[in-house]
């Protein structure tokens, strides 16, 4: 629990900074435990029903756990436009796993996004933090093979 | 790190763009190769390299600009920089190879001032794009920066700096376009001692990335802009609210506030006047809503993101309950040039309603994507063809999206459109922050207004039914239009719930949700008409009126489509015309993109073969 | 003050009042379905929208406070057109078949056998039928069509926990459940998750109420507009034929209630003004007509219990308090009526018995006087778990007194206690000695096993406040008097003050006289030490040990008199159905038994108690022994725990379990679910195994009955044996 205290105590134990500190505690776990969160919730003194509130109204939170890799495609009006939606159909074909979930194997998790604000290399799909522009439908199996070469 | 010598020791500038979209292009390991190369030609002494923010000419990236030549070389790849550094710096010969062409019958244009996309653009907010590292004030306080600080501090009383702004006719760049004057003195009026001040920097607006920009490439101008509003609105605790999505802006954003504060100008005695004011970043977790105002406040707060009703106005109540006056990120960059430069300068900028600039983010069907800032009352014409470069592939224009979720579609015939927050609104559309998606013939309006219902949807907050629930019956409703089971009677039901929405909802977000819709029907109701009397879709996007079909007159049997298609659907015999089992078909559209351009054999057909 | 007009009329306005304020108080009708008086305003359901001039669009008057001369209108066609659509949307998210139905009507004949289906599919299979919100809108609205898709959440209805049950189906997300429960009853349980469409209401990680911090106070439950949250005793049951107001006897406070009635049967007990907790929300109808319960006279006839007839019962009962006149004991509870009492006194003396409450402090009750707290004060509540024992005095002591009091809890039991600004858990035994160093400027306490820091952070935050202790008396003994503090001992059974108005002794009394040779109890189940010849039971239902004679007491909900709550005023108890079977109230059981042993009823004059028993000495553990801890079990029915004739209680309390944490149970071997034994001085006691965190190492917790002879100074072992 000390990674926890330091995380609080980075914020001065103050409820009003609650997202800025789930923010942290997902950078740190790649999710939001839930002992992690019944542990801050003591802490605050904030209500536990308050911080899973909060965990399930904003879309960046994740409370399971996340794979080894984060697909993320931008689903925003430029990259829908330049085909963001036939991309996120042939991913979720390949990893055989609908939007929001982990593959089997806990490879990938597969999510999106709506726009990240880089427009112009549409269609976007972000692994972990790298930028992949221009990943049309038929570019996104040379993409996944490049990160599932790792696995072998 | 090497020590750098002062910028005017050197002879030559290599200015690497290193907004998002460059970094994303790889732009670090350009200026990275760059530096490898000069060092190793022993120029490192006369050439220095820096990484910029922005240029805004995205499409072209990654981008080194030359000064103070003001070559533009655009699309560099690593392998291509011995070359340059041999080519130019070395032996003082531009390289054409690399320079930006606007059309292959065309010369290359060498210079950036040259170069249309650039022409006809007027930086204002974004002077400071490319010319200097947002990590390093002093770059920024070369380019005349924090001076309008210290005048402002210094020579101004609040009351004044308010009139100066209220005369140069500012209005809020986020949206709804209030008169930033009047907002900042409402908030002044307020008999309260705590105040607050706030930057919305929650851009959500899918297409648009003006304000990640100018937090990458200059955040110290909105960092002044915020100290000059607390000066004159009486806050000493402001807050920059950035969304998650922008970890790079985020961080230029901390790195400038540490600088500022190191050279006296944030936090106590700010130049030493003894005027008191300090910036916290705060940032998003993934809610749209939370650019709403009370919904930000809330967000910062450590609540979740639900809008309340208002009035009461955030000025009179916001933050913890205190007067609290929000502005946008780019409304907050535009502060210090009117009071450098005077309200009389920045008002002869504009139209009769609408002054200064507006920066709008260029997207979509256009050939030169990127970010550009023009006086208001510009054309939509001159943006997209004068400085957009047209439609791609020689396609025809159709509508571009203004506004966001929360705008609408300016079809053909308004493309002479003067360009301000009135004009807009009018064609029922609106500025919002300034995204301008571009859509050509192969953009379905049906399919634009569902995906924005779609994400209106997914972004409500939850807490009124009109709005709740009111965008999900439309989603439903389009979704019937595009799956080919609309029937009659759907579009004027659609237009009335619209219309409920807009009157009933609790908070902007779901008062505009019905703006896509309203547009599309009133600019593009035939394509609606098309897709439920005949079950066509004209743009020939809606996957179920669709088909696929191989023209056996075209096909050259080269089978690299039977190869790559993953439902196997496609078959036939080597050097025969081959064909498409529609059964299996998930009309992925990877046939389309690998069938080589000799034979260009699959064509889509609408409506769908049963 | 201000002026508007509202459709035309001019009405004043006090600063503040928000326009839907202003329009109830002048009759003016604005629907609404997310307002509750009681709460701060939402502004979400959109149907109190008014049109106020100059404004473009229509803004939700529960949220809008006037500025002077506005200008509203709050019935236009555009206003009723909208309002329309917005319930139209609720409605296509919730059962509507029967709301719109043109055959409603003749449908009423099978109402009853359609609730039991138990899946609402529309308002006759609901338990809220006629009793709806929402229903009384779509009426008032006039809707006959919902032009939407009706979109069923398909969530399963949850019937997991104690006492009511969630079919979230029916939720219209209006959020006042939520609000109540963190606004009004700070229990926090509630909350939004996701939001857009998919928003819905629930637990933390949708954990069982049991497991969220739930009192089952009931509030969420009557704040709800729709059936979405319901009883469960009576959703089969008609709508109530008449409401009688009443007070509940279950602890001192005294709520006042409403008895719901429907065939001469308590369907539900529901607030009346205020707040009521889980005792008097769920635990009376299911108790009064316990199956139980008995309601016919029994003697014992040779050797085998048999029903009788009143007159037989009593004239027994005479016959042996003839038999050990002077040699009889009285044992009652303070949760009879005053007129019960006052007769019972006239009886004792008659009989010269001795007669005692359930009961072993030695503080003499005193009126709770709240005024008497003044300026900027510092609450000390001690060994008193302040939500299950006094709730709803808890809420008023932390509504009235929010601003200025500072919450200090001290306890050896430590609890999650979202109220106090200080928590402080000494070790057993340690808490007085706590206090006075708190309060006394010099001493530093050591024993309590707390670091100095926390108790000087404690000290200072004191410091310049005045000081009040609160605590159950029965679970602290505080024997420090002096002028910088007051103590509200708190006495948790009602019409404790009548009786201390003349005076009383404690059950230890009457328990250890082995002299006695017949007991006669009222309301109470203490463990006997001692054999006796007669033994006389008044009461509901049957006891655990053996008895000659049982006379069936009605409950509080079949008699009339009064009682004397903990602040000293005088509280009505109402009779709402009869008295069921042959059961007749204390006071007239004892009138008749008095009239049968020709005693004459007089007033009752002052007893003079017996001396004070002394405190056992501190007797020092043991390696091995375990200190005890002890807590008063506040959840009693005359002779009965609620948790014994009541599922949902013993889920809730688990008070008849020992408690203990983790590192104690495996030093004993033990494990949930396994049966131990606490073997003190005088008694042991055999119960299931608790493991909770919140007891400190090396001791075990009890909720205890005074009778037990069981003390927190004497130290216990503690045995396994075969579960």
């Amino acid at each position: 629990m000390k990674k926890i205290e330091n995380i609080l105590n980075k914020y001065n134990y103050r409820k009003a900074r609650i997202i800025q500190i789930l923010n942290e505690i997902q950078r740190t776990y790649n999710y939001l435990p839930k002992d992690v969160l019944e542990y801050t919730s003591r802490r605050l003194r904030l209500p536990l029903s308050n911080i899973y509130s909060i965990a399930t109204f904003y879309s960046a939170f994740s409370l399971r756990p996340r794979g080894k890799h984060l697909i993320t495609v931008c689903m925003g009006t430029a990259c829908h436009v330049r085909g963001a939606p036939a991309v996120l159909s042939r991913l979720e074909g390949r990893l055989k796993i609908k939007t929001g979930n982990t593959t089997e194997d806990n490879h990938f998790t597969l999510r999106t996004v709506n726009c990240l604000g880089a427009c112009a290399l549409a269609p976007i799909v972000v692994v972990d933090e790298e930028y992949h522009g221009q990943t049309t439908v038929n570019r996104v199996d040379k993409l996944l093979d490049q990160y599932e070469k790792e696995k072998t | 790190m090497r020590k750098k010598k002062p910028s005017q020791e050197y002879r030559q500038h290599l200015l690497v763009c290193a907004g998002t979209g460059c970094v994303a292009n790889r732009s670090f390991e350009i200026k990275e190769e760059l530096e490898k190369e000069i060092s190793k030609k022993g120029l490192q002494n006369e050439i220095q390299v820096i990484t910029t923010g922005c240029q805004g000419f995205c499409e072209r990236g990654p981008i080194v600009i030359v000064q103070p030549d003001g070559i533009f070389y655009q699309r560099i790849k690593k392998k291509d920089i011995p070359h340059l550094v041999e080519e130019h710096l070395l032996k003082g010969r531009p390289v054409m190879d690399f320079m930006y062409i606007p059309s292959p019958e065309e010369q290359p244009v060498p210079k950036m001032m040259d170069i249309d996309f650039f022409k006809h653009q007027r930086l204002i907010i974004l002077r400071n794009r490319g010319r200097l590292d947002p990590e390093n004030i002093e770059e920024y306080i070369g380019f005349d920066g924090y001076r309008a600080l210290e005048i402002a501090l210094t020579q101004m009383t609040p009351e004044k700096i308010i009139r100066e702004v209220k005369a140069s006719g500012l209005r809020g760049r986020g949206g709804a376009g209030f008169p930033t004057g009047k907002k900042w003195e409402l908030c002044r009026n307020e008999p309260a001692k705590i105040k607050y001040i706030i930057c919305n920097g929650d851009e959500g607006d899918p297409g648009a990335f003006m304000d990640r920009s100018v937090l990458e490439a200059d955040p110290h101008s909105v960092i002044e802009g915020m100290v000059i509003g607390a000066k004159a609105i009486g806050a000493h605790k402001g807050f920059v609210y950035v969304r998650s999505e922008y970890p790079l802006a985020v961080k230029r954003l901390r790195i400038a506030l540490k600088q500022a504060e190191e050279f006296g100008l944030l936090n106590e005695n700010i130049l030493g006047t003894g005027f008191n004011f300090n910036i916290e970043v705060v940032q998003g977790a993934g809610a749209f809503v939370c650019g709403e105002e009370t919904a930000l406040i809330a967000s910062i707060e450590g609540r979740v993101g639900r809008p309340r009703q208002r009035p009461p106005y955030p000025s009179e109540n916001g933050l913890w309950g205190k007067p609290t006056n929000i502005n946008n990120v780019e409304t907050w960059a535009n502060v210090p040039m009117i009071i450098l430069r005077g309200a009389k300068w920045f008002s002869s900028i504009g139209t009769k309603t609408s002054k200064g600039t507006k920066i709008f983010s260029l997207v979509g069907k256009i050939n030169n994507t990127g970010l550009v800032e023009v006086p208001m009352g510009i054309t939509m014409r001159e943006i997209i063809y004068d400085i957009g470069g047209g439609i791609p592939q020689g396609k025809e224009f159709k509508a571009v999206q203004t506004g966001g979720p929360s705008g609408g579609c300016i079809p053909k015939s308004l493309l002479d459109l003067p360009i301000d927050y009135e004009s807009l609104t009018k064609a029922g559309s609106m500025m919002g922050s300034g995204g301008m998606i571009v859509m050509d013939e192969e953009t379905c309006m049906v399919d634009v207004a569902r995906y924005f219902l779609n994400f209106t949807q997914e972004e409500s907050c939850g807490k009124c039914p009109p709005c709740r629930m009111g965008t999900k019956h439309m989603v439903y409703i389009l979704d019937r239009i595009t799956n080919g089971i609309g029937s009659e009677g759907d579009i004027e039901l659609l237009g009335s719930i619209a219309k409920n929405v807009e009157l009933s909802s609790l908070c902007g977000l779901g008062q505009t949700a019905p703006n896509p819709v309203l547009t599309t029907i009133r600019y593009f109701r035939d394509e609606y008409e098309a897709h439920i009397k005949e079950k066509r879709c004209p743009a020939l996007v809606c996957k179920a009126l669709i088909s696929y079909l191989i023209d056996p007159q075209l096909c050259g049997g080269c089978t690299i489509c039977a190869k790559n298609c993953p439902s196997n659907a496609i078959t036939g015999e080597p050097k025969k015309a081959y064909t498409i089992d529609q059964a299996k078909c998930t009309k992925c559209g990877i046939c389309i993109t690998v069938c080589p351009p000799k034979f260009n054999a699959v064509k889509k057909v609408s409506p769908a073969i049963k | 003050m201000i002026s508007i007009t509202i459709n035309g009329k001019r009405i004043r306005a006090r600063k503040n009042e928000t326009v839907l304020e202003i329009a109830r108080r002048s009759g003016i009708k604005i629907p609404t379905l997310c307002f509750h008086e009681d709460l701060t305003p939402f502004g979400g359901c959109r149907l109190c929208i008014v049109e106020v001039k100059g404004k473009k669009m229509p803004l939700t008057a529960c949220t809008l406070i006037p500025e002077q001369g506005m200008v509203i209108k709050t019935d236009t066609p555009r206003l009723r057109k909208l309002r329309k659509f917005t319930l139209q949307l609720i409605l296509s998210e919730h059962p509507n078949a029967c709301l719109i139905c043109e055959r409603e009507a003749d449908c009423a004949n099978f109402q009853e056998c359609i609730k039991k289906s138990a899946v609402t599919f529309g308002c006759k299979s609901c338990p809220q039928n006629d009793n709806c919100e929402l229903q009384n809108l779509v009426r008032e609205l006039n809707i006959k069509t919902i032009p939407f898709e009706f979109r069923y959440r398909n969530l399963e209805v949850e019937r997991y926990d104690p006492f009511f049950d969630r079919d979230y189906n029916l939720c219209i997300l209006c959020g006042r459940c939520i609000r109540t429960c963190e606004e009004i009853r700070h229990a926090h349980t509630l909350e939004f998750h996701h939001r857009g469409p998919e928003t819905i209401v629930g637990t933390a990680f949708d954990l069982p109420h049991l497991e969220s911090g739930c009192q089952f106070c009931g509030a969420c439950v009557d704040v709800c507009p729709t059936g979405a949250l319901r009883d469960r005793f009576g959703r089969y049951d008609k709508p109530p034929e008449k409401s009688v107001k009443t007070t509940c006897i279950l602890c001192s406070t005294g709520c006042a209630i409403n008895l719901n009635v429907s065939n001469n049967k308590i369907t539900c007990s529901t607030p009346h003004s205020n707040q009521i907790c889980v005792r008097g929300r769920f635990g009376i109808a299911p108790l009064v007509s316990h199956p139980k319960r008995i309601t016919k006279p029994l003697i014992r006839k040779e050797g085998q219990i048999v029903e009788v007839e009143w007159q037989e019962a009593l004239e027994f009962a005479a016959a042996k308090l003839q038999q050990h006149k002077g040699r009889t004991g009285i044992l009652y509870s303070p949760q009879l009526t005053s007129e019960a009492i006052d007769k019972l006194y006239s009886v004792a003396d008659f009989t010269k018995a001795k007669v005692a409450i359930r009961t072993s402090n030695d503080a003499t009750p005193k009126p709770l006087k709240l005024n008497e707290i003044k300026g900027r004060s510092v609450f000390i509540i001690v060994n008193t778990d302040m939500i299950a024992d006094f709730p709803v005095l808890f809420l008023k002591l932390r509504k009235k007194f929010e601003r200025r009091a500072l919450f200090i809890a001290i306890d050896a039991v430590s609890r999650d206690r979202e109220f106090a600004h200080i928590t402080l858990n000494p070790k057993p035994g340690t808490e007085l000695d706590l206090i006075e160093s708190l309060i006394d400027t010099k001493k530093a306490s050591r024993k309590s096993g707390l670091h100095s820091a926390e108790i000087k952070h404690a000290k200072k935050m004191i410091e310049g406040r005045r000081v009040y202790v609160f605590y159950n008396a029965d679970n602290f003994h505080f024997t420090k008097s002096g002028k910088s503090f007051t103590t509200f001992p708190l006495h948790s059974q009602i019409n404790s003050l009548k009786i201390a108005t003349f005076g009383y002794d404690g059950s230890p009394e009457i328990l250890d006289d082995s002299n006695l040779e017949c007991l006669y109890t009222i309301g109470v189940a203490p463990m006997l030490h001692n054999k006796y010849k007669t033994v006389i039971v008044q009461d509901c239902f049957l006891p655990d040990f053996d008895f000659d004679i049982f006379f069936p007491a009605a409950t509080f909900a079949e008699i009339n008199g009064n009682v004397i709550d903990i602040e000293g005023k005088s509280k009505r108890v109402r009779k709402a159905i009869e008295p069921m079977g042959k059961s007749m109230s204390d006071e007239e059981i004892i009138a008749t038994l008095a009239q049968v042993m020709q005693v004459k009823l007089k007033r009752p004059v002052r007893r003079t108690p017996a001396k004070a028993r002394s405190r056992v000495r501190r007797i020092a553990r043991k390696a091995n022994s375990l200190q005890l801890i002890i807590r008063e079990n506040t959840h009693v029915f005359r002779n009965k725990l609620l948790s014994e004739i009541m599922k949902g209680f013993d889920l809730m309390r688990h008070d008849r379990h020992i408690w203990m944490n983790e590192k104690t149970a495996k030093k004993h071997k033990l494990t949930k679910g396994m049966h131990a034994v606490i073997i003190s001085l005088h008694t042991t006691l055999e119960m299931p195994v608790k493991i909770s965190p919140s007891v400190p190492d090396d001791a075990v917790l009890i909720f205890y009955d005074p009778s037990m002879r069981i003390d927190e100074n004497l130290p216990v072992r503690l045995e396994c044996t075969k579960s």
